[in-house]
């Protein structure tokens, strides 16, 4: 065996090593990633963490109660405008792709405005919202919950529409052409046989959009402000998970750094229990078709 | 869509076709004479289709007229004409490419899915032209069942499959769609497999059942026409007489058109075929006369798998 | 037989519902209902998408027209970023104060806005990122590619790495803030400067210089752990999952005639790996794309560990300033003046960038590199 050979061999089996080691790397990077967030972030947990809101006490900062549903709720207004819009948008650029000089352009921005960075989409919600009605209600700045909420619908719809595109076109053809043949309107074949075919993926889909919604803060930080009031009420400066972590954080008080920590290992852990749900239920879910 | 010609219904009952009486084949003088018909039609001509008489004889349903298909600018179907008789099984044969499927989908306007399609002539189902402009084609469809190639049950219920053609009409009682459910598996021999357990997914039923459950789908709205695309090349031969059976029974009541690749299939169920090559009708009479005393050399070597 | 002259089959659309009646026609086509409403939701819903890009572009633009117009293209060469005025004392050449009748003279040092240090913090944030994290996620695609479908453990790593792109960027912040940060102070920042200090050509990383009191001295970097080099490893961490994720479908669709082929002719497991990447390079440029258009938007992490000082500095270890990190901090209460149109013109120009990125990603990764769904 020639020495160039022996050579070549060892160098590959070097390279072996190291690709297995930048696995093993970006795995352990995670879990020391997580792992200080699980150690810090529990032990500053409580029960109080969810219960109580916020006192003005910097040696016993409270709870986050209000932040997390503030978020729950802007969760819940986001979702209401980016859901529908995102679905029907998916619906046009799958079913009625043969106006293509049409759902060729708007797909194409549908991935543009998916890149947009967050912060971008933040001062626009600002622009856009939150300046027409401080002129309006001549009041100084008016934050409001609908601007944060207008904010995180505008970074969700895109991303529903593409991922409920893509799920629609994994549907067959032939269930098309059958519901056709048999004489159902293109209304009808999309929703009796089309949309039920693909819901589990589309329902993941938008499930999975949410989640990565839940876990912004740049988007909020000039539209609903961040409020350390428990309120329903979306008129006023809101509060979110997000926006109180990063105010803890980046404030001088030990105390409400440790709440921060707790914070973020809540929502991170949301994010870990519903990404496992989704792929699991998806499994599950294709393994009962195809059975 | 404008016909040149537009149809009195004092022409309805009259045949456009005229068929060309020729004379049963003879031998020709020892001389190995090529394939006349097919080199004219590789040469790009339209030459008149061989129809024999016995197709005039019974009544008609459907009747192509002159009918023709682009697909962008691709060619598919060059004035195929044939009537199409009413109560019987009609076969489609030829090799592939050879337009009976495209024919076949004419009939239900399911090219129309297709873009850049284009037609021309007509198809006439009692006294109307299917492709006049402004027809209602949801209705159209609802009037001929179709059955595909792979079966395609929707991802639901077994009962919710059969019934779906009820429901999309607006139907919605539930003893008229489980009557109309049984009748249509019953027909389709498929209730004694199925009828404990009609809530079960459809998707777990074999190929040969899927199949028949796809026929009593399509039968389900009482169409007067069944159109099977092909219906047996996806399944195992067993599966494959079962459906035959069907067809045979089916026949008696509706009108059947099918599309299949398999001359034994045609030969064993259908009352009249029509051979296609290359777009056009080459010829078309009984089945018996097609298999046995074919008109033309090129049918004759067809059905006994010459060439294609 | 008469010919007659081709028409357009009627698109399935316009069709309808009236009743099948057996007597013969089939009646007109009437326009369903369920068919009208659903095509107007759709092709509204089309409408939205177009509106809000052009809304994105148009508010930005006006909002940001003041600045536009006073500074033009010169915004992204300028490197001055002052939100206040400030009162300066003139010297003379010497650097000697100049008094006149017992008192200091000052200039007005105005308002000045440019936007090269952020766009300077951005681009070297961004490569840094980059230069860790790409041969960190080739070498763990190809991982996931070749050897971990034998070990059954791609499915768990493949969702671990999917899991990592799922935390959100201030999860990432936290940690660096309270984490990484003090560590880069306390350890490896002395450390560096013990080893490599004395490197002459190296100067640059520990010592800036400033112009001070009129004078220009040179003094040490203070480093508080914050700093550019902080900022890159956070960003690293984060654009890791995407460009390993990207790359291990690219590497997928590598066809296995392709592997085998190499593996024929005597290819070591190395080599063929360097066949794999060679033939999805421009999947893989893609997927660099991807990672890098994510690391020039990314916000709440830099914005937390990397300084924000809107300077231009040579060195890893000071602190510096991104694009997106500058609008978080500044946004919220602006100075007078151009202030805020810059601060628009600012996110303006990301934007742009970052569209441009996004699109060329795209290209390459849907269009030529292939087979990759564009939902990443």
């Amino acid at each position: 065996m020639s020495s160039a050979l022996v050579r070549r061999r060892l160098f590959s089996n070097l390279m072996f090593g190291v690709c297995i080691s930048c696995a093993a790397g970006i795995v352990s990077l995670l879990l020391m990633v997580l792992g200080y967030i699980v150690w810090i972030g529990f032990a500053s947990l409580s029960w109080g963490f969810f219960t109580t809101v916020p006192t003005g006490d910097l040696s016993d900062p409270g709870g986050m109660r209000h932040a997390i549903e503030g978020t729950i709720i802007l969760l819940m207004l986001a979702s209401a405008v980016g859901v529908p819009i995102g679905l029907f948008l998916g619906i046009y650029l799958s079913e009625y792709d043969s106006e293509w000089y049409v759902t060729g352009p708007v797909r194409f921005v549908a991935d543009v405005l998916a890149g947009v960075p967050s912060i971008v989409v933040g001062i626009l919600g600002y622009e856009l919202v939150v300046v027409p009605i401080s002129r309006l209600t001549s009041s100084q700045v008016s934050y409001s919950g609908w601007a944060g909420a207008a904010a995180l619908a505008f970074i969700m719809i895109p991303i529903v529409a593409r991922t409920t595109e893509e799920m629609l076109r994994l549907v067959p053809r032939s269930y098309r052409e059958g519901s056709l043949a048999l004489g159902a309107t293109k209304a009808q074949t999309i929703a009796r046989v089309v949309m039920p075919a693909a819901f589990g993926s589309v329902t993941t889909g938008v499930v999975l959009a949410v989640a990565r919604v839940a876990g912004e803060t740049a988007p909020l930080l000039f539209t609903a402000l961040g409020s350390r009031l428990l309120t329903r009420n979306p008129n006023e400066p809101f509060p979110s998970l997000t926006l109180q972590i990063y105010a803890y954080a980046t404030g001088p008080y030990p105390e409400q750094k440790r709440l921060a920590w707790a914070g973020i290992l809540v929502l991170v852990a949301i994010l870990f229990v519903v990404n496992l749900a989704i792929r699991w239920a998806a499994h599950r879910h294709t393994r009962q078709r195809t059975a | 869509m404008q016909p040149t010609m537009t149809i009195r219904p004092s022409e309805v009952a009259q045949p456009v076709v005229r068929p060309v009486v020729v004379p049963p084949r003879t031998v020709r003088n020892g001389r190995e004479s090529s394939y006349p018909v097919i080199d004219a039609i590789r040469r790009g001509e339209v030459p008149q289709a061989v129809v024999h008489e016995s197709v005039l004889a019974d009544e008609h349903i459907l009747e192509v007229r002159a009918f023709e298909l682009w697909y962008s600018a691709t060619k598919a179907l060059h004035a195929v004409s044939m009537p199409i008789a009413k109560g019987k099984v009609t076969a489609l044969i030829g090799p592939s490419g050879c337009g009976k499927s495209t024919l076949l989908r004419s009939f239900n306007r399911l090219n129309d899915l297709i873009d850049g399609v284009r037609v021309g002539g007509e198809i006439i189902l009692r006294g109307e032209n299917l492709y006049r402009r402004g027809i209602d084609v949801i209705s159209l469809r609802r009037r001929l069942g179709m059955v595909f190639q792979k079966p395609n049950p929707f991802p639901m219920s077994i009962f919710e499959n059969v019934v779906y053609a009820l429901r999309i009409s607006g139907e919605r009682r539930r003893d008229v769609l489980e009557a109309a459910c049984e009748r249509a598996l019953r027909q389709a021999a498929l209730w004694d497999e199925v009828k404990d357990r009609l809530k079960a997914s459809a998707v777990g039923l074999s190929g040969g059942q899927q199949q028949r459950l796809c026929i009593a789908r399509a039968i389900v709205s009482e169409p007067e026409v069944l159109l099977l695309d092909e219906p047996c090349s996806a399944l195992d031969p067993i599966a494959t007489l079962r459906i035959e059976e069907l067809i045979h029974e089916i026949g008696q009541r509706l009108t059947v058109l099918i599309v299949t690749h398999n001359m034994q299939q045609a030969a064993r169920v259908s009352e009249y075929t029509a051979f296609m090559y290359l777009g056009r009708l080459v010829e078309y009479g009984r089945t018996a006369d097609i298999f046995q005393v074919p008109r033309l050399r090129e049918t004759e070597d067809y059905v006994t798998g010459r060439f294609g | 037989m008469s010919q007659t002259t081709p028409t357009p089959a009627a698109t399935g659309d316009a069709t309808a519902r009236s009743g099948p009646s057996r007597a013969g026609g089939f009646g007109e086509a009437k326009r369903s209902v369920g068919d009208w409403l659903l095509g107007v939701l759709c092709r509204s819903s089309a409408g939205v998408m177009i509106a809000m890009l052009v809304s994105l572009l148009g508010v930005l633009t006006w909002s940001a027209w003041p600045a536009i117009s006073a500074y033009g293209l010169g915004f992204l060469v300028g490197t001055e970023w002052r939100v206040n005025e400030l009162q300066r004392p003139v010297r003379d050449d010497a650097g000697k104060i100049i008094f006149r009748d017992g008192e200091m003279v000052t200039e007005t040092v105005p308002q000045m806005f440019g936007a090269l240090p952020v766009m300077y913090g951005t681009a070297m944030s961004s490569l840094l990122a980059l230069m860790i994290a790409v041969p960190l996620s080739f070498g763990a695609a190809l991982f996931l590619v070749r050897v971990a479908p034998k070990l059954r453990i791609a499915g768990p790593v493949s969702f671990l790495v999917e899991f990592l792109a799922a935390i959100p960027s201030l999860a990432y912040g936290l940690w660096g803030l309270f984490v990484l940060a003090p560590f880069l102070q306390e350890y490896v920042g002395p450390t560096a400067e013990r080893w490599l200090g004395g490197v002459p050509w190296l100067r640059w990383m520990f010592y800036e210089q400033v112009i001070v009191a009129g004078r220009l001295i040179e003094r040490p970097i203070a480093m508080t752990g914050r700093d550019l080099l902080c900022g890159s490893l956070i960003l690293a961490i984060m654009v890791l999952p995407i460009i390993t994720s990207v790359s291990r479908d690219v590497l997928k669709g590598v066809p296995r005639s392709q592997i085998e082929g190499t593996l024929a002719l005597g290819a070591t497991w190395w080599q063929s790996c360097l066949g794999m990447l060679r033939y999805g390079r421009s999947g893989l440029f893609g997927a660099v794309m991807l990672g890098l258009a994510r690391a020039a938007g990314e916000t709440m992490a830099v914005a937390m560990v990397i300084g924000n000082n809107n300077q231009i500095s040579a060195s890893p270890f000071a602190p510096a300033a991104t694009m997106a990190s500058l609008l978080a901090n500044e946004f919220q209460d602006p100075g007078e003046g151009l202030h805020r149109p810059s601060l628009l013109y600012v996110a303006l120009v990301l934007l742009v960038m970052s569209l441009l990125f996004n699109v060329v990603a795209r290209w390459f990764v849907v269009g030529k590199g292939g087979g990759v769904s564009a939902a990443h």
